[in-house]
């Protein structure tokens, strides 16, 4: 498979998190570090439950996905009901995590022996079946999510994200919907987890390093990208979440380029993080100069 | 329908209580305005009120219960406040339909289903007797509105599912003279329309004058003058600036 093709399949693999991560960091204006951990539970959840309890793996992937959705409002309610910083909360949820992953897996990390799932067999077999089956989730999950942020719901999430206070003040309970929407975002980043494992064959204690702020570079990045070719002061889901899947793709084009040109792999998380540092700095400055605070 | 019996607030690291043994009472319809130097504790009053603030002594009635008996959802619908911050009041970076959806929430269940292009000529109806520019605009953000416009909004949405209670805080102090003054006449009117009993508190003495039927004056924290309606006929606007200044 080519570089692109390859950047593709990397990058719609890992749309999953990107969306998650938009819910948190964009829709509730909320910092949401849990991820990293939630990515890994997704990952070790699943492949415990087919590698050593041999349970189906459609039955697995759902039980990981609320297992990362339990685990989105447990921050949510220490956000709202201990009053906790939600980047702290996060930040434990992280810490404790580690623990609950590794009790989890047993060890360091799980290793598929044999082509237990369907992902597996495509990418032994046909890995372009494989790049059409995630297209197809990709879509999926697209429209879903297009569907939910139209929706009373969406604007009810979208609201907590704008004015909390006021929200309160309408008589809606701001925890409920802090649950709810740090419940998809870590659900989604369990999903990811638990897809990645199957693609590399193995869940690891430490594969869920960076994701956050990877995922919340790629948000910024594609929405930034994509507001300088389509103008737009209004919210737009098919525009924010297009972001979200160009974002994505930038971010592993440019991993995958810097490796194709023989930078050291060392200093690929300190290019990515200047190429961040950047977008984060444009991104605010063009928030300001139209009228938005920032967040 | 509201009714404050020897009311003291305080907080900590502060000698002086904000609010020393305050008691009075609104009637329904009543137009009562308070009027006090910065610092008299005008603006705690109302975020007692309107539960902001919490941790008071004394007793707060809210149609003849504890201010605490209702449910949040119950308090919403029947206690309105309208502050300074216009964009304490708006989901700035929503549109004027999206709010207008948000502020119906108030009323309506999460649950109930309706037409949105009924929704919208409904609520594009309703706006055009606030102002038109807003009716006209129901898909323009609301950050880029003028401050003027924002309230307005603020004012049009508030009032749109009546509440019993409306409490304005220093609504139009961030406003131009004419502004202020369209948006005073505007608020006047829709309360007396609808028999909302309101609470304002004000810098202006003319706006006080005109509009309220009783006045409040707090000085340090304590009720230190109460004008009924026929005082307040016979006060001047010296009078009463030397009284509350």
């Amino acid at each position: 498979m080519n570089l692109i093709l390859s950047t593709l399949q990397q990058s719609l693999l890992f749309l999953p998190l990107v969306i998650g991560v938009y819910i948190s960091y964009r829709v509730l204006a909320v910092v949401d570090l849990t991820v990293d951990g939630t990515f890994v539970l997704g990952a070790a959840v699943f492949a415990k439950l087919v590698i050593v309890n041999n349970v189906d793996q459609y039955v697995s992937l759902v039980i990981a996905v609320i297992a990362g959705a339990v685990i989105g409002v447990l921050v949510a309610l220490m956000q709202k009901g201990v009053r906790i910083n939600s980047l702290l909360a996060s930040i434990l949820m992280v810490f404790m995590l580690y623990s609950i992953n590794f009790k989890i897996m047993d060890k360091p990390n799980l290793g598929f022996l044999e082509n237990k799932t369907i992902l597996m067999n495509l990418q032994t077999n046909n890995e372009y079946l494989l790049l059409l089956l995630i297209v197809g989730m990709a879509l999926l999950l697209l429209m879903i999510f297009v569907r939910l942020f139209g929706s009373k719901l969406g604007l009810l999430l979208r609201s907590y994200g704008s004015n909390v206070k006021l929200l309160k003040s309408l008589g809606k309970s701001p925890t409920l919907l802090l649950s709810l929407g740090l419940g998809f975002s870590n659900g989604l980043a369990a999903f990811c987890g638990a897809l990645t494992a199957q693609i590399n064959g193995y869940a690891d204690l430490n594969m869920g390093l960076g994701m956050a702020l990877t995922a919340i570079g790629a948000v910024v990045m594609g929405q930034h990208l994509i507001g300088k070719i389509i103008p737009n002061n209004k919210f737009n889901a098919v525009l924010d979440l297009s972001g979200c899947v160009v974002g994505g793709f930038i971010y592993f084009l440019a991993m995958n380029l810097f490796i194709h040109i023989g930078i050291d792999p060392v200093y690929l998380k300190l290019i990515l993080g200047l190429i961040l540092v950047f977008f984060l700095a444009t991104a605010n400055y063009s928030k300001r100069a139209v009228g938005y605070d920032s967040f | 329908m509201i009714a404050f019996k020897n009311v003291n607030f305080s907080v900590p690291n502060r000698e002086q209580p904000i609010l020393n043994n305050v008691s009075f009472s609104v009637l329904p319809n009543d137009f009562i305005v308070l009027l006090g130097s910065n610092g008299s504790g005008k603006s705690t009053l109302i975020k007692l009120i309107n539960r902001s603030y919490k941790g008071y002594i004394g007793e707060i009635d809210f149609l003849q219960q504890p201010l605490y008996f209702f449910n949040n959802r119950q308090f919403s619908q029947s206690v309105v406040t309208i502050t300074q911050n216009i964009k304490d009041n708006l989901f700035a970076d929503m549109t004027i339909a999206e709010n207008a959806i948000l502020y119906g929430l108030r009323y309506r269940s999460f649950w109930e289903q309706k037409d949105k292009k009924q929704i919208l000529q409904e609520l594009q109806e309703y706006l055009a007797k606030f102002s038109y520019k807003l009716s006209e605009n129901l898909n323009t953000t609301v950050n880029l509105l003028s401050g003027g416009e924002q309230q307005i909004l603020v004012l049009a949405l508030c009032l749109r599912y009546p509440p019993q209670l409306l409490l304005l805080d220093e609504h139009t102090s961030a406003l131009d003279p004419k502004t202020a003054e369209y948006m005073m006449e505007k608020t006047y009117h829709a309360i007396k329309e609808r028999n909302i009993t309101c609470m304002m508190t004000t810098h202006n003495l003319d706006f006080a004058t005109r509009y309220g039927n009783r006045l409040i004056v707090l000085k340090d924290g304590k009720i230190s003058r109460v004008f009924d309606s026929k005082e307040k006929a016979l006060v001047t606007q010296q009078n009463l600036l030397e009284i509350c200044y």
